[in-house]
Formats: structure tokens, C-alpha cells, sequence
């Protein structure tokens, strides 16, 4: 729950025909609604991914960032990971190393401190993995 | 319950780490929590235990409470949550609330708790609009006084009038020791720096924390604080938990809501080698509840997983049991 937890999972960057794909935790102690999430952005090897090449997969459903934020019902969760899928063919081939970036917000739709506005925690993570 | 002072528990949230890092099954978590004697008062926050909640299937709300008769644990409380803010749009209207809590109180009833722990303010909604749905689930409401709430909150205020007006069974507090801390723990700074806060609005955000203004004005100061140094959002999010986290009011404060609390969140950070919490102090909280002949339930509630991912929870609620022993028996 702390600024501690590790969001991108250990050894999950996968090559994939059409991308890549790897896996992240929810850095909260409890179950959030998708509405509460927000994809703020992911890097590969420096380079800024386009948002409309991220999708978000749980609950073997896939979201673009911008759906992400009309599921207000279905939940992320606490124990689940969640596999980020980025378009763009033939930039990670397995066992290829490379650096992973991901920022991630996180509204907490039950701890309001304004008038419309919510606590909301920011996890950033850089790591460097081999694809499998 | 005993007749001789409070009733020791934990909450399944001191063990969060293990959840998140896969360690437990719910089954073998309350094994645990059973083989190292930290019951029999067992509480869940339903948004964490249960992958279905707010609803429970009836299937598993039965093998829920065979686990508890077979590790001889008693359920004390579910931690219920109103997510207001779940769309992005607009707020819960009053019958999506009402709508909300039903189907928790459903859950709790379901799953054997006698109490619900509820947020001080649903919305729209008032805590009256809610206690005819207490009473058709024979659930108690409790509001939870959590840091930053304290006694002079006019939220606060209102309630206990209310609770002292109504004198209903099914309306209480659910007061957490976060409320009364005398420090803010060095594990929070340590986040609040590996953010990115320069040491200056560090010092700037202890020196707010410290004084007995009142929290709204708090959070006028944290946040003024933060545009003179310029902080950007992850900054701004990390150093906000400073005054939602941790309340500083006075211990005494705690004697007027003593009446109607139902069940005490046990909040610590840090449990040392030596016995001590370094920045709540329980040696005042519990000689207090002792000489007032508090009868009901604490539940041990570890958060030091905001600080760090180490799977410590066992450990922390052990230590935790054993001074909260000691200190009960000395006072």
C-alpha cells in the first residue's frame, strides 16, 4: 500500500506478435472500481508510449485507458494483477532486455477531501527485464 | 466477552502485505491468526477479503463462518466503504448510498458480523436515513473516528448529539487510536522524500501538522506549502496522507464518545524490540479504556504496510498483543 510496493511484477514482460505486454499491482490495501484508475503513462527504453497503443487487461476483459474510466461497477481485485498490452509489433522480441516505465494513478473513490475531488496516489516504476 | 476489560482482535488489514504478495488463502490466513493467538475478535474489510463485494455469495459466506467456528474466532466488525467518487462524473446519488450499504449490511449479516463500520458521511445521506436498514439486518452502524476526525469535527458533533438524542442500540463510533498520535511516524517522511519533496517542505509540512489548528485550515497551509515548493502530483498525493493518516488530538478527548463506542480500531505503525509504539500513545489510550470499564472489542490494526512491503504483519500483531497484555495489566 505504500509507495514500497513494487507496481511493475517481477520477470512479466512477454514478446508478443503484435507488442508486448507486462504486469502490474494494485498499489492500494483494498479492491478498487477500474473508474479509479488511471493509466498517466509507460515508456519503453525512454520512449513514451502513444495512448492509444495501451490497453489494460483484468478480469480477461481489455480497456484503452479512456474506457478504463467509465467501469465504475467492475472491480480490480486486491490480489489480481493487471497485464498492460502495448502495440507495437517489433519492438520487444523474447530474450531481449529492456526498460520498462509505467506511471499509474490511483482515485480513491471513498476518501474525498474537496468538492468533487478525491485522494489520489501516484506509483511510478522503471525496471529492466528480459522478455520471455 | 470477557467481563474484565476489553476483548483483543486483529483485523485481516494488518496483514495486507501477505494478501497483496499472495502468501495467505483467506483459510490459511485465519489458521494463522488462530495458531499464534491473536483472536478471537476477527474483523475484515470487505473491499480486501472478498472478490465479489459488496456481495458475498451465500456459498461462501458459509464456509466463511465454518472457518471461524473452527479456528474459535469471533467475528467482530466488517469495514464497509462508500465509494462516492466511483464515477468519474458525478457523485453516488442518495438511492445508489442507500443502495450501497444494503447490500453490505446484507454481506455482514451473511457473514456473521455484528457490526459495520461506516464512514462518518455518506453523501447525501444521512446516518438516520440508515438505521432502519440496521435494524431490519440487526447490524450496527459505526461510524469510524478516524484520523483527521476528532471530537470538535462538526460531523463529530452532530453525530454524538444524535447518538445521545436517539439512544439506539444500532448507531455507534468506531474510534481508531490514528486519532491521538503524538508523532508522525519517520516511515511516512521516508515516502514523502522518495516522492521527490525537497527537505524545506518537509519541515514546512511537520511544522503544520503540529500545531492545534484546525484540519481544514491544515490542509489550506499543506497546500500552500506545496505550491511554494513547487511539488509536482506525486508529491502533492504523498503528502496529503500526512493529514489524513494522522491526527494529533489530545487522549482525554476520547472520554465524552467512550458511551457509545462499539468496537476501537488498534492503529499502530510500528511495534519496537522494546515493546513501544513510538507515536501513539497506548500506555494512556489503554489505562483509559481500563478505568472507564470498557467491555467491548480492539482490533489489532498493523499500517505499516504504508511504509514498507516487508511481510511483517504476523510479527507487528504478535508484538502488538503483548504490550497491549502487559499495558492492560499494569494499568
Amino acid at each position: 500500500m505504500g509507495a514500497s510496493v513494487q507496481l511493475i511484477v517481477e520477470d512479466s514482460l512477454r514478446a508478443l506478435a503484435d507488442g508486448f505486454a507486462f504486469e502490474v499491482r494494485l498499489n492500494w490495501y483494498r479492491s478498487l472500481p477500474l473508474s479509479s484508475v488511471e493509466i498517466i503513462g509507460v515508456q519503453l527504453d525512454g520512449q513514451p508510449v502513444p495512448p492509444d497503443q495501451i490497453t489494460f487487461e483484468i478480469n480477461d476483459q481489455r480497456y484503452s485507458p479512456a474506457e478504463l474510466r467509465e467501469q465504475s461497477e467492475a472491480l480490480w481485485f486486491v490480489q489480481d494483477f493487471a497485464t498492460l498490452h502495448i502495440r507495437q509489433p517489433g519492438t520487444v522480441k523474447a530474450d531481449e532486455a529492456h526498460t520498462l516505465e509505467a506511471e499509474v494513478a490511483l482515485r480513491f473513490p471513498y476518501m474525498q477531501i474537496g468538492p468533487g475531488k478525491f485522494l489520489t496516489n501516484v506509483t511510478r516504476a522503471a525496471v529492466t527485464q528480459v522478455a520471455h | 466477552m470477557s467481563q474484565n476489560g476489553p476483548t483483543l482482535g486483529v483485523t485481516l488489514f494488518s496483514f495486507t502485505n501477505e494478501w497483496q504478495q499472495r502468501l495467505y488463502t483467506l483459510e490459511t490466513m485465519l489458521a494463522k491468526v488462530a495458531e499464534m493467538g491473536l483472536g478471537p475478535g476477527l474483523e475484515v474489510v470487505g473491499y480486501q477479503s472478498f472478490r465479489t463485494y459488496p456481495d458475498v455469495p451465500d456459498a461462501e459466506a458459509e464456509r466463511f463462518r465454518n472457518l471461524l467456528a473452527k479456528y474459535k474466532l469471533t467475528p467482530t466488525c466488517l469495514g464497509a466503504n462508500i465509494d462516492l467518487g466511483r464515477r468519474r462524473d458525478r457523485l453516488m446519488t442518495a438511492a445508489e448510498i442507500y443502495d450501497s450499504v444494503r447490500r453490505q449490511l446484507i454481506s455482514a449479516k451473511k457473514l456473521g458480523f455484528p457490526i459495520m463500520r461506516v464512514p462518518p458521511a455518506a453523501g447525501e445521506l444521512s446516518l438516520e436515513n440508515l438505521l432502519s436498514l440496521a435494524e431490519e439486518y440487526q447490524v450496527q452502524l459505526a461510524v469510524e473516528l478516524h484520523s483527521p476526525l476528532n471530537v470538535h469535527h462538526p460531523e463529530v458533533v452532530r453525530l454524538l448529539g444524535l447518538f445521545e438524542r436517539i439512544k439506539s442500540p444500532y448507531l455507534g463510533f468506531i474510534p481508531d487510536f490514528s486519532t491521538t498520535m503524538t508523532s508522525v511516524p519517520e516511515g511516512h517522511w521516508n515516502n514523502v522524500r522518495q516522492a521527490g519533496a525537497p527537505e524545506g517542505l518537509i519541515e514546512a509540512a511537520k511544522a503544520i501538522w503540529i500545531t492545534d489548528d484546525p484540519v481544514p485550515a491544515k490542509f489550506g497551509a499543506l497546500a500552500e506549502a506545496c505550491r511554494r515548493f513547487a511539488a509536482g502530483p506525486a508529491v502533492v498525493g504523498q503528502i496529503n496522507l500526512t493529514l489524513t493518516m494522522f491526527g494529533h488530538a489530545p487522549v482525554a478527548q476520547w472520554l465524552p464518545l467512550l458511551p457509545h463506542v462499539r468496537h476501537i480500531h488498534g492503529k499502530y505503525y510500528h511495534v519496537t524490540a522494546e515493546g513501544v509504539e513510538p507515536s501513539i500513545p497506548y500506555a494512556e489510550l489503554l489505562a483509559l479504556l481500563k478505568r472507564t470499564g470498557y467491555q467491548g472489542t480492539i482490533s489489532a490494526e498493523w499500517e505499516g504496510q504504508a511504509f514498507t512491503e516487508e511481510p511483517i504483519g504476523f510479527q507487528q500483531v504478535k508484538a502488538w498483543r503483548q504490550m497491549c497484555e502487559r499495558l492492560l495489566e499494569a494499568a
